[in-house]
């Protein structure tokens, strides 16, 4: 009775982390296919945007060069201009616009570090800041 | 549990009064965005308590004394203030 609970638990969590990725993998592609045009527009700046998981594990990098972008998975990025991490399908949300992202922020889940200007920048641009949070 | 060390870069209240963002980190291009909730409901000692690590942070800013903040592993609200 005790493993067969035991496996009925560990089968929901793998089939939760499944989900995480799946929804991780919608946000890289989201994310793939707006950086064209913010780069032919000159809204990324040159270097990486780190996106994670919750669990720290699962990662995605938006690399910026002068010539053109590229979506990294995995690995070690080096010292990144913003890293954020959260709930995937909430990020996706924010960035789409759909969700205030200050409101997403205080409500918990969400962590940010790096060049608040640049994610200001990019808020305004994308529509997910109403106000510059700098 | 997470921890930042650095300076305290930037202390605002947001446009509804409720939390106070603070931006701490090694220079202001590289700061962790965290925050302090600013909460009138729930009992007065946490209220106060809240305010009480606001003002430290806040005194940190001003004197440009290095700070070491904790808060959740996926959350950027501060729970304790530690001034160096």
């Amino acid at each position: 009775m005790k493993s067969r609970t035991a496996s009925k638990k560990a089968a929901k969590a793998k089939h939760s982390l499944k989900g995480v990725e799946g929804r991780f993998e919608a946000l890289q592609q989201a994310v793939k296919t707006m950086a064209p045009e913010l780069h032919r527009e000159r809204t990324l700046r040159p270097g990486l945007i780190v996106f994670r998981a919750p669990d720290g594990e699962a990662t995605f990098a938006l690399r910026v060069g002068e010539t053109g972008v590229r979506v990294e998975s995995g690995g070690d990025y080096g010292e990144p201009l913003l890293e954020v991490r959260g709930d995937p399908r909430r990020l996706q949300a924010i960035l789409r616009g759909e969700k205030d992202a200050r409101k997403q922020f205080f409500a918990g889940g969400i962590r940010v570090r790096g060049d608040m200007h640049y994610l200001s920048e990019l808020g305004m641009r994308l529509g997910f800041l109403k106000t510059p949070i700098i | 549990m997470a921890s930042t060390t650095g300076l305290v870069q930037r202390i605002y209240i947001d446009a509804n009064a409720e939390n106070a963002c603070v931006f701490i980190g090694p220079t202001p291009a590289n700061v962790e965005l965290l925050f302090v909730p600013r909460r009138d409901t729930g009992p007065a000692h946490t209220s106060a308590f809240l305010t009480s690590m606001l003002d430290a942070l806040g005194q940190a800013l001003v004197s440009q004394h290095e700070v070491i903040v904790q808060y959740p592993e996926n959350d950027g609200e501060i729970y304790s203030v530690e001034l160096r």
